[in-house]
């Protein structure tokens, strides 16, 4: 298969579908069944392609006179196969979310999901395909863009309520300044290496002495982009408000795809296009970057009375432990960052995933309304639908990171990785979080199976989600228990 | 540059800028010192070619003109990349201009698209 | 001869930046924008021989985005936000963060060459030439990428700022 096939697939079927939808021919519903039909393909199309060595232009200057052997913009390695897959997987969930909650009753100030609303996530998985494979600043850029612009869109979309504007011009405004402190910091890297290629900047760069001052500076600023992607503290800020108003599917994307977007950049922009030395530039910042959003995010997510909230807060959390694995650079002549941190982020991630998007899946059936979404409407939903409380559960355990579910996989993974580089502060300060964690995941569990409903009506699922929530259960004990899935992921 | 050579170039031009802002600063200034001072109501009103004016010329916009001004930022942005490519696609081969072609059709699209959605009408 | 067209250019954005912030109208800090954009498209023509990009800057900066801006002013009410009373907390914060990007920019100036403009070098470029080849044979990828971001922007205006029909359909 020719590389760039699954973004090529994923526009051509969005531009189809928007032509078809402007003119009336396709309901809503069917777009959403042809998405789901693209991300499939996709995903296959990904998996058949064998893994590429050298970054690659897709046309050159013919009459050029220097050679642009190994400087490309596009690279499909394992890493770039890996996280297109993560992100296929995660727009198929979310367009299935999408679906699940077009079949809710729509209320006075609720707009109906249109077919836009399907169209838009296949516009964001092929950025977010592309941003696995940047291998040029210009690319990475770009791709970031294209995302971020479309989840602009998507977080508003409820534009009659209140919350839902809120949200929306929180993201527009705080993403807007993030863009422009990448933009400058990319700027100021591009500019004194007077390339914007990975490879470029690391041959200039990748030297025993330190980053110059510009180049040190332009690094920091590119972070404080990427740590804005990621909702790390203190660029965190707009993550709970957002994903209070945006609607539960963009939370959710959000939450899985938008983070895991902004660790792949982050990852490679470290790994690739810096080298060991400039760990002296980025070690301390992420460390206490980490540091905060751990401990911040965990306590915080204790007081939240609603759900998406909560998870907001946990999610930063989440980022938290991610970044311990990120750390795993500074060895000298080694990579940006180690095998054994790639690998750890890659696992935790996939866990995250898997637990994210279930709970996810479950909320948006379960709270159709902004007034559903406080955690008291959860109380004995045992009672009412006990699958929809069995996924919600053993999604909240495994994200708090007990034993025979996927997340203790990810969470062992970052804890070894803090020990074998040495972060022992870190280390503390993230198992304390995660005891903090057990608490606010564990309340929810508690308030599920031993509390009294307020209503006791049950909550009908139709088939097909049944059957996704059963898979989605027995993955998160599958991976849980067998360890050597996520090495075969990874590769 | 040689300073003699870029006075012959930029000089002209400023000589240009300095007799046009003079051209017409001066007969302004003449006015202001010799024309005599009546002013009314009507004289003071908006000019709206001779009709006579009605309200304010700072009025709320209908928020409908705003999404013309939106798409004409879409399509400004795109004759932009047009122009590049202009200057320089003799020398470049057949794949930029599929690229382009694939560009101007992806803009064509969001054009039908605004249209059928009504952007465009204006009720 | 070239520092003097500078220094009219900067003393013109600083000038004109400056009325962006005191203007109580919003018309005008609007209009004082477009002039402050002007001199920095002067600036990017005469001081650095980047004539495509003088012209980009006028033509989406000073075109475009101004006339979003004046369009988003008109929608509001204009009187109101003349009557508007100033924030010292934003004053003090927008010094801060002024402040600390000159020194920012300052410390990188002073630890590094400076970098030659191509003007400098006396070679005439034709820099829209230039732009157009790099575009369209090693950057094509990211050119092809801006033609989707931009059809996002047109589904964008559809569904953020048109009053949609109520549809049972859907």
């Amino acid at each position: 298969m020719p590389y760039l096939a699954p973004e090529i697939i994923l526009t051509a079927l969005a531009i189809v579908l928007l032509l078809l939808e402007a003119y009336g021919a396709i309901s809503a519903r069917s777009v959403g069944i042809w998405s789901l039909v693209g991300i499939a393909v996709a995903i296959v199309v990904t998996l058949f392609t064998e893994v590429g060595a050298e970054p690659m232009y897709f046309w050159t200057d013919p009459n050029a006179a220097e050679g642009t052997a190994g400087k490309g913009l596009y690279m499909w390695d394992a890493t770039a196969r890996f996280y297109k897959l993560f992100f296929l997987g995660t727009t198929g969930l979310v367009i299935w979310m999408s679906m699940e909650s077009a079949a809710q009753p729509v209320g006075p100030k609720t707009q109906p999901i249109r077919a836009e609303f399907y169209i838009l996530p296949l516009f964001v998985a092929a950025g977010m395909c592309l941003l696995a494979s940047a291998a040029d600043f210009m690319v990475l850029f770009v791709s970031l863009e294209l995302v971020t612009i479309t989840f602009y869109i998507l977080v508003a979309y409820q534009r009659e309520s209140a919350t839902a504007l809120e949200a929306g011009v929180k993201y527009l405004i705080l993403g807007g300044l993030a863009t422009a402190f990448l933009v400058m910091g990319i700027a100021y890297v591009a500019g004194f290496a007077g390339t914007t290629s990975f490879a470029g900047i690391i041959a200039k760069y990748n030297t025993p002495d330190h980053l110059p001052v510009a180049v040190a500076l332009g690094l920091l600023m590119i972070l404080v982009g990427f740590g804005f992607k990621i909702a790390s503290v203190p660029f965190h800020l707009w993550a709970p408000d957002v994903y209070q108003g945006a609607p539960t599917p963009i939370t959710a994307f959000l939450s899985v795809g938008s983070k895991a977007a902004g660790f792949i950049v982050l990852v490679r922009v470290l790994n690739e296009a810096f080298g060991p030395t400039a760990y002296a530039t980025w070690g301390p910042a992420l460390t206490a970057i980490a540091g905060c959003s751990l401990v911040l995010g965990n306590f915080a997510a204790m007081h939240q009375r609603n759900i998406k909230r909560m998870l907001a807060y946990s999610g930063v959390g989440h980022s938290g432990f991610i970044l311990m694995a990120v750390l795993s650079g500074g060895v000298p002549d080694g990579p940006g960052i180690a095998q054994a941190g790639m690998t750890a982020v890659a696992v935790y991630l996939a866990t995250y995933f898997l637990a994210s998007l279930t709970a996810f899946l479950v909320i948006t059936i379960v709270s159709p309304t902004p007034e559903e979404e406080s955690i008291r409407s959860y109380n004995g939903l045992w009672q009412r639908s006990p699958l929809l409380a069995a996924a919600l559960a053993a999604s909240l355990i495994s994200l708090a990171g007990i034993p025979p579910f996927a997340g203790f996989v990810g969470k062992l993974g970052a804890f070894v990785v803090a020990l074998q580089f040495h972060h022992y502060g870190l280390f503390f300060i993230a198992a304390i979080s995660a005891v903090a964690g057990l608490y606010y995941y564990l309340g929810v569990v508690k308030a599920m199976f031993w509390s009294e409903p307020l209503e006791v009506t049950p909550i009908q699922v139709s088939v097909p989600t049944q059957v996704l929530l059963t898979i989605l259960i027995f993955l998160l004990i599958a991976t849980g228990l067998c360890m050597e899935v996520f090495a075969w992921l990874v590769r | 540059m040689e300073t003699d050579a870029y006075i012959a170039n930029y000089g002209t031009i400023a000589l240009f800028i300095g007799v046009a802002v003079l051209f017409a600063v001066i007969p302004l200034m003449i006015a202001a010192i010799i024309a005599p001072r009546k002013p009314g109501r009507v004289k003071g009103d908006t000019y709206e070619c001779g009709l006579e004016s009605k309200g304010d010329a700072w009025v709320q916009f209908h928020a409908q003109y705003y999404h013309y001004a939106l798409a004409f930022v879409i399509f400004d942005v795109e004759a932009l990349f047009l122009f590049p490519w202009a200057v320089a696609f003799t020398n470049l081969g057949p794949g930029p201009f599929l690229a382009i072609c694939a560009f101007v059709l992806i803009l064509a699209e969001s054009l039908v698209y605004l249209w059928l959605k009504g952007v465009l009408d204006i009720k | 001869m070239e520092p003097i067209l500078f220094w009219i250019f900067s003393l013109g954005m600083i000038v004109a930046g400056v009325s962006v912030i005191l203007n109580r109208n919003p018309v005008a800090a609007a209009l004082s924008l477009a002039v402050t954009i002007v001199f920095l498209a002067l600036m990017f023509g005469f001081c650095l021989g980047a004539w495509f990009l003088m012209v980009i800057q006028v033509a989406v900066y000073a075109g475009a985005v101004m006339v979003l801006f004046l369009f988003i002013i008109m929608l509001l009410d204009v009187k109101e936000e003349e009557t508007r009373t100033r924030s010292w907390s934003y004053a003090v914060m927008g010094s801060a963060l002024a402040l600390f990007m000159m020194c920012m920019v300052v410390l990188v100036l002073r630890a590094t060459e400076p970098v030659k403009a191509a003007a400098d070098a006396g070679v005439p470029v034709d820099d829209a030439q230039q732009i157009g080849t790099l575009l369209f044979t090693k950057y094509l990828l990211p050119f092809e990428i801006t033609s989707v971001l931009l059809l996002v922007a047109a589904i964008g205006v559809v569904l953020l700022s048109l009053t949609h029909k109520r549809e049972s359909s859907s």
